[in-house]
């Protein structure tokens, strides 16, 4: 069988993606990894932190998406606070805990695409709250995971089929 | 010991906190900072053994610490936080 191009499909950066996560469930938020449940058709209404990753041959967003509520139990076990303290985190601070969640995690998934494309840079996190629209340069992938302690996130990856395309 | 971690992210200072304690640092004293400037303000007051810095930060960024540090003729073990590298940290 072909294996996927991850200048031109998301699966590739997905796995990686789903890898890098279970890292930092099991070491930064003390959790139980990474278990996927499935594929998903969309982000639906999460908020959604996004990097860039791009490099020669490709140009990818990654996203690990959540509830506003998940978003701030992530934040709360960064914190090590419990729940009722977890609802004193400040909006920015929550922010910052996804961002910083993503951060970490897209270095995760630079170094384990690394062997595919050595070029790769990341840029900064930035966090949306809604449904992204794709267009026809895009493709799109979605899984929804499960990281332990009733925490469920949605790992997002879109490709930029025409910057690979242009590389080619 | 004693600890300063200089990181204009807060989470990111707690994840340099836990990371410190799952590699068996525990019981030392941990000192916080929120850019270079404050740092040095941290170093000056409770002269860590060892500080952990982050490289990109507002007011005054972790390589322009080092520098003050060094030219004041401070030798205190210094360490980069950073999650990617790039030719000016070479």
């Amino acid at each position: 069988m072909r294996a996927p191009d991850p200048g031109m499909e998301p699966g590739p950066w997905l796995e990686a993606l789903a890898e890098a996560t279970a890292e930092l469930s099991t070491t930064s938020l003390e959790l139980e990894g990474c278990t996927i449940i499935g594929p998903r058709q969309s982000d639906g209404d999460l908020v959604g932190c996004y990097i860039v990753l791009v490099g020669d041959k490709c140009s990818v967003q990654i996203a690990v998406a959540a509830s506003p509520e998940t978003c701030r139990t992530i934040a709360g076990r960064l914190f090590e606070m419990d729940a009722v303290e977890a609802q004193e985190i400040s909006e920015g601070d929550v922010a910052d805990a996804i961002g910083e969640v993503v951060n970490i995690v897209a270095g995760g998934v630079k170094s384990r695409m690394a062997p595919y494309d050595a070029s790769l840079q990341l840029g900064l996190p930035f966090v949306i709250e809604g449904v992204i629209e794709s267009t026809k340069r895009l493709r799109m992938e979605y899984l929804e995971a499960d990281l332990g302690g009733g925490i469920q996130v949605v790992l997002v990856a879109i490709v930029d089929t025409r910057h690979a395309a242009n590389a080619a | 010991m004693k600890i300063l971690i200089v990181d204009d992210s807060n989470v990111m200072r707690s994840i340099v906190k836990r990371t410190l304690r799952q590699a068996g640092f525990v019981g030392h004293e941990v000192v916080e900072a929120a850019n270079g400037s404050e740092g040095l303000e941290q170093v000056a007051e409770h002269t860590p053994d060892i500080v952990l810095c982050d490289w990109n930060m507002p007011e005054m960024n972790g390589i322009e610490m080092l520098q003050e540090l060094r030219g004041a003729a401070n030798d205190v073990k210094f360490g980069f936080v950073i999650s990617e590298g790039t030719a000016e940290m070479h």
